[in-house]
């Protein structure tokens, strides 16, 4: 694979020889150097999103490390790679989602949220003055004329709406879990959807989970505020997976 | 560790996914001059150790612990102008935050805010990161004590103690022995005089001085300095300490 040497890799505007962006394609391994994995799973009325929460020194209080935050109350965004870039996007979309609920009047949309984002993602993938975000972003929502939504983004600007989907160090191990399991059984409910996304996480670190090892946040068509389940509620679920096997 | 070619800007990333620019600046702040934040059972200590460079320097004039209202306080580490620039900004986000809300900014909001200041500055290639780490530490009725640092890649975490500066894993080591949520912060003094002395042990024959602030319940929830008399007893009572230690072993 030619290295690009003559300088092609080193600046976002260039294009290689063979017609690919390098910077680009290393964002995307920023992006696993955060050493995590996330997941995302949309049911039929349930849409859950959940990360490993890895508190990186001793000394750090845990209730100030996340990664899954309120874009706004509805929609829930999980995000994973580099901290501060992750944060920083976390800031742009919830000005945009609050832009839109300003200009427009209702609650912005996940889908044009993604959409926005997107755009924004890409002209740093084409001007020189800033670099991609090394953080792809998980987002969903109950919305009302579509129902659950579950969409990925990611530093090359591109996004797409997913079934079930992962980011992360194990993305490739959950995805084809996901996809053995999916095809399985397509249409889950609430408890599925949560047992699913646990279940897969478990399955590609290969390690048992204490209630405080992960996040969990959900959002539902009873519910439709996108929140955190409690370390009881998450411990509940561990069990009955734990039970099953 | 060479960057090649990709360490020429910081918005270039390397063929791992890292941004080396990021990652000098923090060498820049770990090759700097020691601080320390801890949380005590009753406020916030900040302690730093300065070194007296040349004997015409006027002491504690050369500060490195700065207020950015009266109940919070911003320390910086790695260099100063750097530092300087975001306690600038820091000010700002806070005297426009009490202007809208009528509150003071809690460490929570106030880090965020600098944090995202911080890390603007990693993503454009016309500008470099800062070379300053910064711990900001307060109190307020709603959120009680707090203390926070933000590294210059923009990243900011709350803690029970934290360090950075070339005395760091003396720091941490001292931080994993005790467990400052059981002393006060008059009792912690001591400790933190040790951390800041030990920091510096290669170093002993430089002269040096110690600036240390707190907010506590006993002097009325504000930032301060400590009284200089206290700074004082506790850096004897510290190099005792040593002292012991050194015979012991």
């Amino acid at each position: 694979m030619s290295r690009g040497s003559q300088g092609h890799e080193f600046y976002i505007t260039l294009f290689s020889p063979e017609g690919r962006l390098y910077q680009v394609e290393y964002a995307f391994k920023a992006v696993k150097t955060s050493g995590l994995t996330s997941i995302g799973v949309k049911g039929t009325d349930t849409v859950c999103l959940i990360t490993e929460k890895r508190v990186p020194d001793k000394l750090i209080d845990e209730k100030s490390v996340t990664n899954l935050y309120n874009v706004s109350e509805k929609i829930g965004a999980l995000t994973t790679g580099i901290p501060s870039d992750a944060r920083a996007l976390v800031t742009r979309m919830r000005y945009e989602a609050g832009e839109f609920r300003l200009k427009n009047g209702y609650y912005c949309p996940v889908d044009v949220l993604s959409k926005r984002m997107a755009d924004l993602a890409q002209t740093n993938t084409q001007y020189y003055q800033m670099r991609s975000y090394g953080v792809e972003t998980i987002l969903c929502q109950y919305d009302d004329e579509l129902g659950p939504l579950l969409y990925k983004l990611d530093p090359s600007g591109h996004y797409s709406g997913y079934k079930a989907t992962a980011s992360g160090v194990k993305e490739q191990e959950s995805i084809n879990y996901l996809e053995k399991q999916i095809k399985k059984k397509a249409d889950l409910n609430y408890d599925e959807t949560i047992m699913l996304a646990i279940q897969t996480l478990q399955n590609v670190i290969s390690q048992d989970f204490k209630p405080t090892d992960i996040e969990v946040g959900i959002v539902t068509k009873q519910d439709k505020k996108f929140h955190k389940l409690t370390n009881e509620q998450v411990d509940h679920y561990l069990n009955l997976i734990a039970n099953r096997d | 560790m060479s960057g090649s070619m990709y360490d020429l800007s910081v918005a270039t990333y390397s063929q791992e996914g890292r941004i080396y620019q990021v990652e000098y600046a923090t060498k820049a702040v770990e090759n700097s001059e020691t601080v320390i934040g801890v949380r005590c059972k009753d406020g916030v200590i900040l302690g730093a150790e300065k070194q007296k460079f040349s004997r015409l320097l006027e002491d504690n004039t050369n500060k490195r612990i700065y207020n950015i209202d009266l109940q919070t306080g911003m320390a910086l580490c790695g260099k100063l102008p750097d530092g300087r620039n975001i306690l600038q900004r820091a000010k700002a986000e806070s005297s426009q935050y009490q202007d809208m809300y009528a509150i003071p900014a809690s460490a929570h909001v106030l880090s965020d805010r600098v944090a995202q200041y911080v890390h603007a500055y990693t993503m454009y290639s016309g500008v470099r990161p800062f070379g300053s780490a910064t711990f900001i530490a307060s109190y307020n009725t709603f959120d009680g004590y707090e203390l926070y640092m933000i590294e210059p890649s923009g990243n900011k975490y709350a803690y029970h103690a934290c360090t950075h500066g070339k005395g760091r894993a003396v720091c941490k080591s001292e931080f994993e022995r005790r467990n400052f949520k059981d002393l006060t912060c008059q009792e912690a003094l001591v400790y933190i005089a040790k951390m800041l002395i030990l920091a510096h042990e290669e170093f002993k024959e430089k002269k040096y001085e110690y600036e240390m602030t707190w907010i506590t319940d006993n002097n009325g929830r504000k930032h301060q300095s400590v009284p200089q008399d206290l700074i004082n007893n506790a850096v004897q009572q510290a190099e005792q300490l040593i002292e012991q230690d050194q015979i012991g072993e």
